[in-house]
């Protein structure tokens, strides 16, 4: 058994955790969840030696230890697996596992030894068989969070914890993941696992601690829980409207109108999505949802159909020609993508506002008017609620959430009526997210028409008119708001019974 | 009364707000009070001539490195097209008499540079070579370039008034510092103020996201290495003045000495990072420091040494600046 | 959290911008320690300013103009671009020796016209300026003392041309053509050559006193020319250059490498019959005679010196090395040099 006593741990006046005591029991999945900053992740740290507690010990099997560093405390059995995944990119899968471990004799590394060793823990485990033989840059995500997990497992812990194992997986290389977890846990090992999703909680936790500012506000069996309780824990209010209410529906206007079109990824399809629309596009990785955005964005050349928008003849070589006619597109990944982290919000904001032709920001001779850049940014960042509100801050000093109310808010400042945005909650935690959904139901209300592409269904179903779902490329389902259901929509975005109920087969 | 102590507590806050943001305007100060204590004729008129005037062609480098290192770029060639654009302006000085001669010679000499900064630009923006090898490609084409116009041999007739401008001074300003400061002050205000310049930040900063919001990424970036170019050549003409003659090799290394200044003031080699105004500052404060070492009698091996230090410890505070954003 | 962090960086600023001053003002003070020494007193001053800051020959030069003003109770200095084509660094040098009012300059001015109007600005301020090596255009601007360059590179043709029998073809390795020496010893050489009908002339290149760009430029002229007979290396430098690349491509007694100046490489070349002559001029002598016409001025001896005064040269060859007068020419390079 592992636990907490009386933990505290301080960043300057910051106190990241708060006398905190929990007890962790073995052969059980524990989940710890919270927002961004609320301190599980350093909590985790703290069991897995990554971090020094400021007061309190760290409790294994009722003995008090200290753990100054990983090493130590994989040697004690615990074992750690970071976010970031930490393996070597140019190096096999094998000697990855074993890097710093490897058997040897006479000072030689004994490869052929050592696979067979990292083979047969694969299938005592009945682990999915990435192949191990290649450098891991060559395999997916999904591959190497196992070859990270083989690699811990190879050490011989007893617990095993993880840093949102999921974070950087799509819905479908998820539940391999979840079941690894769940044998894990039925092979006698302790698991503690660090989720922003509450989904996965639910499906493989046995038991929950939520914190809240380095406090622990729930900890209880998951047989007591249910999703509202966690919420109020986490965001220390009651819920009362995660996804927001409408004030308005769709108008009767299109806004866009595609007829046969296709591009790279996507065969044709025939889609009207009208003024006021929150259209949802479904999809997993791969299934084309991202290169329907990307064509609507101006980055995947259409190759054939029509396109228009607001009536008017549109086929764009590039984003500035889509933005110039109307369509902005909001990418995944903001930090590599979108953002300009080291200049400040007040410059991110105003960026698509600057380069427009015709800008209201730009005088004669390109002169930038800097008084009315001012006034404007201050608006939309109050508008937007971006914490900490002062304009002049790099992008880089915020929250991933904050940092998407700025890509949004570029969208207040540079008023598009057509907007594309992939997977724009990722990451996000909960109490930003519930304010992008607000940011988006308020843009389509005035009027915007919004393609929300998102890999996560709960909240497709939660804000969209209408879903549309994508499978190898090709629109395989229209669902009318309140028809969809997540069984559907994940049998019909992964295969197999497409016409799930309420699924309306497209021609 | 209450309102003049508010106003000087104001004024020293402000003052102490404007050292901790510019720590090398700050160093400079500080270096210009000790060199004037250590050696009286430091701050003799004589003296700030001097110095003013060997900093003008690295000074007017360095405005175009600036914009050239915001966008993440970087302009080896720098030196090259000082060494080629000042034997071409004064070889065409010579094809015609008098002023005539001489309005060509500048005409040739900028549509040169111009040239070879357009070429880098192209090069860099439309091909997948980075700028760092299409720089050194040019430093190493222009430079031999300039050796095969001239047959390695300089130019010596130059037109009298050329090298009058290279030598005159209204009051404590040489002439050729004085088109240094009106280019630095323009290229300020084309960087701080402008459309073309807040694109340069957000092409170096991410040029993903900057093409996403609609810049026009590469059509930018050729025109920062234009820039970079066309100052090249003004400082090939600057220098060529300055020394009254044109040698092939005069521009040699002085990319690094542009490239060391930007640095010095805060201009991040990654891109998105830097003012004309600081790197102004990093030119004065290798130009106070090459001056006052002199001046005191510090060797010219020891001289380098300082320098070298002084560029890896200026990046290295730096590194821990909280700096304001653009 | 993050008001956390600006609270350190804010104090890290503070401390940062005083350790950064503190190194300024280090440097600054121990340059004062050794500048306030040169002001004081009425002993008086020679600043020594060559081309380049790392030429040997400078240096040895340098050893004779400080010998020399020790004798007469003169402190020096030596100011110098670390690379020669730094022009713009050389004057800015001689504009600092005006400022720091030192009593006498000696240049090597690395282009005639751009130290033209420095060398004035310090004669208008009292200060003499003595040109070694190299000179000014006009020429008449300073007192000037250096081994006629284009008699010295003469005769070391001469040389050469005989030990051809006065056929073949000759090529230059020049070290620059800035200089008024570098383009009188190119000069010197083919003037010379012109008096063999026989001898061709095959191209000239330029090492910028980089041994390896003159080995690279002698070998691409040797191999894409096999009819080059005779390479004169218009300096040390050069000269080194050449005498490897005829080494390496096995042309020892193909080629007749003749060079200029000497230095302890370029000695055992000609030892062992890789370079069959060199001309040596004096430097010693040439930074003693800057000196002396200087002292003339302080002392009042003149008023107005000598325009030009012409050094002795001496043709080192293969045969000769150990003749007395060829040790004591080396000398002038190599202090220690025994034969």
């Amino acid at each position: 058994m592992i636990g907490v006593r009386d933990l505290s741990v301080r960043f300057g006046p910051i106190n990241a955790l708060d006398s905190v005591g929990i007890d962790i029991r073995p052969g059980t999945i524990h989940a710890l969840a919270g927002e961004n900053g609320s301190g599980k992740s350093t909590l985790l740290k703290v069991l897995g030696g990554a971090q020094a507690p400021s007061a309190g010990t760290v409790v294994l099997d009722g003995q008090p230890v200290s753990f100054p560093d990983p090493a130590r405390a994989a040697a004690a059995g615990v074992g750690l697996i970071f976010q970031e995944l930490s393996l070597f990119p140019h190096l096999s899968g094998y000697s990855n596992i074993f890097i710093g471990h490897e058997p040897s004799r006479l000072g030689f590394l004994q490869f052929k030894q050592l696979n067979r060793q990292a083979d047969k823990l694969v299938e005592e485990m009945g682990l999915p068989r990435p192949d191990l033989r290649l450098p891991v840059s060559e395999l997916s995500v999904a591959e190497q969070q196992v070859v990270e997990i083989l690699k811990c497992l190879c050490r011989q812990p007893k617990i095993i914890l993880f840093d949102e194992p999921t974070a950087s997986l799509t819905q479908r290389e998820i539940k391999p993941v979840l079941s690894i977890m769940k044998r894990l846990r039925d092979q006698g090992y302790t698991v503690v696992f660090v989720s922003h999703y509450l989904e996965e909680v639910f499906e493989v936790a046995d038991r929950i601690t939520v914190l809240r500012d380095g406090k622990v506000t729930l900890d209880d069996d998951m047989a007591h829980i249910y999703r509202e309780k966690i919420l109020s824990a986490m965001l220390g209010r009651a819920l009362d409207e995660f996804y927001p209410s409408r004030r308005a529906g769709p108008l009767a206007e299109p806004c866009l109108e595609l007829e046969n079109a296709h591009a790279d990824g996507i065969e044709p399809l025939s889609l009207k999505v009208r003024k006021g629309e929150i259209l949802g596009v479904a999809g997993a990785v791969g299934s084309g949802s991202r290169a329907f955005g990307e064509m609507l964005g101006g980055l995947r050349p259409m190759r054939g159909g029509a396109m228009r928008l607001e009536g008017r003849a549109a086929a764009f070589r590039n984003p500035a020609r889509a933005l110039q006619a109307g369509v902005a597109y909001v990418p995944e990944d903001r930090r590599v993508d979108a953002l300009l982290l080291d200049l400040s919000i007040a410059t991110n904001m105003s960026l698509p506002l600057v380069a427009a032709p015709k800008s209201r920001l730009v005088g004669a001779g390109g002169f930038l008017r800097l008084g009315q850049e001012r006034m404007l940014v201050d608006e939309a960042v109050q508008h937007s609620n971006v914490k900490p509100s002062n304009p002049r801050l790099p992008a880089r000093a915020l929250s991933g959430g904050n940092q998407q109310k700025v890509v949004l808010g570029r969208w207040f400042l540079h008023d598009r009526p057509c907007l594309v945005l992939n997977n724009p909650t990722k990451g996000v935690d909960v109490g930003s997210k519930a304010e992008i959904y607000r940011q988006i139901a308020d843009l389509a209300d005035s009027g915007h028409t919004i393609i929300l592409i998102s890999n996560y269904n709960p909240e497709l179903i939660g804000t969209a008119d209408r879903i549309i779902a994508f499978r190898e490329g090709r629109l395989v389902a229209t669902f009318e708001k309140g028809e969809a259901t997540e069984d559907a929509l994940l049998a019909t975005t992964m295969g197999g019974d497409g016409s799930a109920s309420g699924a309306q087969e497209m021609p | 009364m209450n309102t003049q102590v508010s106003e000087r507590a104001g004024f020293r806050s402000g003052l102490i707000a404007f050292l901790n943001s510019s720590l090398v305007a700050a160093v400079l100060i500080l270096l210009v009070i000790a060199f004037s204590l250590a050696a009286p004729a430091f701050m003799s008129t004589n003296n700030v001539q001097t110095l003013l005037a060997s900093v003008a062609v690295i000074a007017v480098l360095s405005v175009g490195q600036t914009f050239v290192i915001i966008t993440a770029g970087i302009d080896l060639s720098q030196g090259a097209v000082v060494g080629l654009t000042g034997v071409m302006g004064a070889g065409a000085m010579g094809l015609a008499p008098g002023s005539g001669g001489i309005v060509l010679g500048i005409v040739v000499a900028l549509i040169t540079g111009t040239a070879v900064g357009l070429l880098n630009g192209v090069l860099t923006a439309y091909t997948r070579v980075p700028a760092f090898i299409v720089t050194l490609g040019t430093l190493s084409i222009m430079g031999g370039a300039a050796l095969l116009v001239t047959g390695g041999e300089p130019i010596y007739m130059l037109p009298a008034a050329v090298n009058s401008f290279g030598t005159n001074s209204v009051g404590v300003f040489p002439n050729i510092i004085l088109v240094s400061i009106v280019l630095a002050v323009m290229g300020h205000v084309l960087l701080g103020r402008t459309r073309f310049g807040r694109s340069v930040y957000a092409i170096g900063s991410n040029p993903r996201a900057a093409a996403l919001s609609g810049l026009p990424v590469r059509r930018n970036i050729v025109t920062v290495f234009t820039l970079s170019g066309f100052l090249s050549a003004v400082g090939g003409l600057l220098l060529t003045s300055y020394v009254n003659s044109a040698l092939p090799t005069a521009g040699q290394n002085y990319e690094l000495d542009s490239i060391a200044a930007v640095v010095i003031g805060g201009g991040s080699l990654f891109g998105g990072q830097g003012t004309v105004w600081s790197s102004m500052l990093g030119v004065l404060l290798i130009g106070v420091l090459n001056n006052g070492t002199d001046l005191v009698g510090v060797s010219s091996y020891s001289q380098t040494i300082i320098l070298g230090c002084v560029v890896i410890g200026a990046v290295f505070v730096d590194s821990f600046r909280k700096r304001v954003a653009v | 959290m993050s008001g956390d962090k600006n609270d350190k960086s804010k104090s890290k600023i503070g401390s940062q911008a005083f350790c950064r001053a503190g190194v300024g003002l280090g440097i600054v003070a121990a340059a004062a320690l050794s500048g306030a020494a040169a002001q004081a007193g009425p002993q008086k001053t020679i600043e020594f300013i060559p081309s380049s800051n790392a030429t040997p020959y400078f240096l040895r030069e340098y050893a004779g103009v400080k010998a020399e003003a020790k004798k007469f109770g003169y402190k020096t200095a030596f100011q110098a671009p670390s690379v020669s084509v730094h022009v713009g660094k050389q004057i800015g040098m001689v504009y600092t020796a005006i400022t720091r009012k030192v009593d006498g300059i000696i240049l090597v001015p690395y282009s005639p016209t751009a130290l033209l109007p420095p060398v004035k600005k310090a004669m208008a301020a009292g200060i003499p300026v003595v040109a070694t090596d190299s000179t000014l255009t006009p020429m008449d601007a300073v007192t000037f003392t250096a081994v006629p360059n284009k008699k010295a590179a003469g005769a070391v043709a001469n040389y050469a041309a005989k030990m051809v029998d006065g056929k073949g073809e000759y090529a230059i390795i020049d070290y620059n053509l800035s200089t008024t020496s570098g383009r009188a010893r190119r000069d010197g050489f083919k003037e010379a050559m012109a008096k063999y009908p026989g001898m061709k002339f095959a191209g000239l290149r330029i090492s910028h006193s980089i041994p390896q760009t003159a080995l690279n430029e002698a070998t691409a002229m040797l191999e894409s020319n096999p009819k080059i007979n005779v390479i004169f290396g218009a300096n040390d430098r050069s000269a080194l250059g050449v005498a490897e690349a005829v080494k390496r491509l096995h042309l020892k007694n193909k080629v007749v490498v003749v060079g200029f100046d000497a230095d302890l490489g370029e000695i055992n070349y000609i030892k062992s019959g890789y370079i069959k002559a060199s001309v040596l001029q004096s430097p010693v002598t040439m930074g003693k005679t800057a000196v002396d016409v200087l002292h003339d001025i302080f002392t009042g001896k003149t008023k107005t010196p000598a325009k030009y005064l012409p050094l002795p040269f001496h043709v080192v060859t293969s045969k000769n090395y150990n003749d007395p007068k060829s040790i004591d020419a080396i000398q002038q390079y190599i202090a220690d040099y025994k034969g």
